[in-house]
């Protein structure tokens, strides 16, 4: 029960990671690959205030999201710079650069052995200490997600992000400010991204930079395309195949030494399998840019 | 001295890694990822190879390997997909997603941990008082000056070289005037393959052979490619020193750690403050 419990977790703070990347990559069709670095950077942020400095986690949820959306400050400017596979691999370089620093600032990250013993959110009074209080603290929080991610599409905002996502030059045409409303969307996308890292960190209680790499990433995109560049409401399902399946690898005997090999293999499988059908059918979004 | 042997080195690493994937991106117009991971089939294969048939003959079915395997995921898999998306995003995701599956079907067969040639291979020749360059190191320079020579050549001064620029810069004119422009992409994909089959083959004689060397070949390469400018082949050099050279540096005074790091902060710079890269000079329109 207890393992179920946990995988459903799981699910619930990938869902969250994949509500953010999708209001960038599925709304304005910014692809990145350096949400996992972001995601890190609130993990880390959460992680070493609350270790460091005993603050009280809540607190530690905007402080992570302003750490965050300030390393995504440069990026977005970035996407003003670059479009379509630039900037996918200069989000890659970003990735690339995150793990660097988390991995090589030693005496900030403690470098490859990570943190430890991140202590668990109070909530009225006590600390969050068996998984049913997890599932209900996360359930709520990507409910939280879903209501924002849905009120932003309908919102005009929203409109105008899934109209540049649509046809960038059109909405240049009716006098839209494109580079504003994509810079927005990036950063919002990215500063949101730090909450489910800061949940990540203190359910699991550490973290080190491996936990955040260029893999992660790419799970992440996998469960974005897989459920459809514009289709928020099958996130939840795209995240529920891509957590459960590599987990079944545990019940068939595969050794653990190539368990990890194999869940990276299976997640890029699924992705290109679905890119292959998906061109086959011509349904694949058209270029924006 | 040692600085600069190391230096010359790894731009001779770049520049080849820089040509294969400005060979690749050229005709498809989208940044080949799997190239790392045909680099590293290349290498795996000089690498099980080099005890039965000796190093050179080992090479050179790493070169033919490279080459083979660019072809089929280009002819499989990528080309498929980058005709019917017409969004090079989508490509360029494919590609990440074969080498991922690559480098690590290949962790899995082969392990982790870093494969050593067989027999004598670091001979160091002592340069000076107390620099050395191996026989590796001199192999990277021989192989990539002859490369590059052979590519500026084919490029500017033959009738295929032409061929694939005006299949790269113009497909549907290049069509028009009786050109096969899928012909003339294979060719240059199995080119692009095979140099990076060799780049990696010689770069594993030298420090040892492991999966992240796929990843690192073709990080050299795309970065190599937009720092010098796409489209000119005289600039891959100037880009191929200035990435080895600050690599080298932050290898000194930071620790080898950084490399990657590195290479991306001048390629986000370049975008930033560049975007054109050193050539400076836009993708002409036509080129018949």
């Amino acid at each position: 029960m207890d393992y179920l419990l946990h995988v459903l977790i799981l699910v619930a703070i990938y869902g969250m990671l994949a509500i953010s990347l999708s209001i960038s990559s599925s709304y304005t069709k910014l692809i990145s690959l350096a949400h996992a670095g972001f995601c890190a950077v609130g993990a880390y942020t959460s992680a070493i205030l609350c270790v460091r400095f005993g603050m009280n986690f809540w607190w530690t949820l905007p402080v992570a999201m302003i750490a965050s959306g300030l390393l995504a400050f440069p990026v977005a400017f970035l996407a003003r710079k670059t479009i379509d596979d630039y900037f996918i691999v200069c989000t890659m370089g970003i990735a690339v650069i995150i793990t660097s620093l988390l991995t090589n600032l030693t005496t900030l990250t403690n470098g490859p052995l990570g943190i430890i013993a991140i202590p668990s959110p109070i909530l009225f009074g006590s600390p969050i200490s068996s998984k049913v209080e997890w599932l209900c603290v996360v359930v709520i929080a990507y409910l939280l997600f879903a209501f924002i991610a849905n009120n932003l599409r309908r919102s005009s905002f929203g409109r105008l992000l899934l109209a540049i996502g649509e046809d960038q030059i059109f909405c240049e045409s009716l006098g839209k400010n494109v580079n504003l409303a994509k810079f927005q969307s990036f950063l919002l996308g990215s500063g949101l991204a730090a909450l489910p890292g800061c949940f990540y960190s203190s359910y699991i209680a550490y973290i080190d930079p491996s936990s955040f790499d260029l893999n992660d990433s790419i799970m992440l995109l996998s469960i974005v395309i897989i459920a459809g560049m514009d289709k928020a409401s099958s996130l939840l399902p795209a995240v529920s195949l891509l957590v459960v399946l590599p987990e079944g690898l545990r019940f068939i005997g595969i050794p653990v030494g190539i368990a990890g090999d194999l869940r990276q293999v299976l997640f890029a499988l699924v992705l290109l399998l679905v890119l292959w059908i998906r061109s086959n059918r011509k349904t694949i979004i058209s270029s924006s840019c | 001295m040692q600085f600069l042997i190391n230096t010359l080195a790894s731009s001779a690493v770049n520049l080849m890694a820089g040509m294969a994937v400005s060979l690749l991106y050229l005709p498809t117009g989208c940044f080949p990822l799997s190239l790392g991971f045909t680099a590293l089939v290349g290498a795996y294969a000089a690498w099980a190879l080099q005890p039965q048939v000796g190093l050179p003959l080992a090479v050179a079915a790493a070169v033919m390997a490279s080459a083979l395997m660019g072809l089929m995921i280009e002819l499989a898999l990528l080309g498929p997909i980058r005709r019917q998306s017409k969004n090079p995003s989508m490509t360029l995701i494919a590609s990440l997603a074969v080498l991922t599956i690559g480098i690590h079907i290949l962790s899995i067969i082969f392990g982790d941990d870093v494969k050593s040639f067989a027999g004598p291979s670091n001979f160091p020749i002592q340069i000076g008082t107390a620099a050395y360059l191996t026989l590796p190191q001199l192999a990277m320079l021989i192989n990539a000056s002859l490369v590059s020579f052979s590519m500026f050549v084919v490029l500017k001064y033959t009738a295929s070289g032409r061929k694939l620029l005006a299949v790269s810069y113009q497909p549907l004119l290049a069509r028009i005037y009786g050109l096969r422009p899928e012909r003339i992409r294979s060719f240059s994909v199995m080119a692009g393959s095979s140099i990076a089959g060799l780049a990696a083959s010689l770069v594993a004689w030298d420090t040892g052979l492991e999966p992240g060397l796929g990843f690192s070949i073709v990080v050299a390469g795309a970065v190599t490619m937009i720092v010098s400018g796409i489209g000119e082949p005289a600039w891959l050099l100037g880009g191929a020193v200035l990435i080895a050279f600050l690599n080298n540096l932050a290898a000194v005074l930071l620790g080898g750690k950084w490399i990657h790091a590195v290479s991306f902060i001048v390629m986000i710079l370049f975008l930033l403050v560049r975007p054109l890269g050193m050539s400076g000079r836009r993708l002409r329109k036509i080129a018949i």
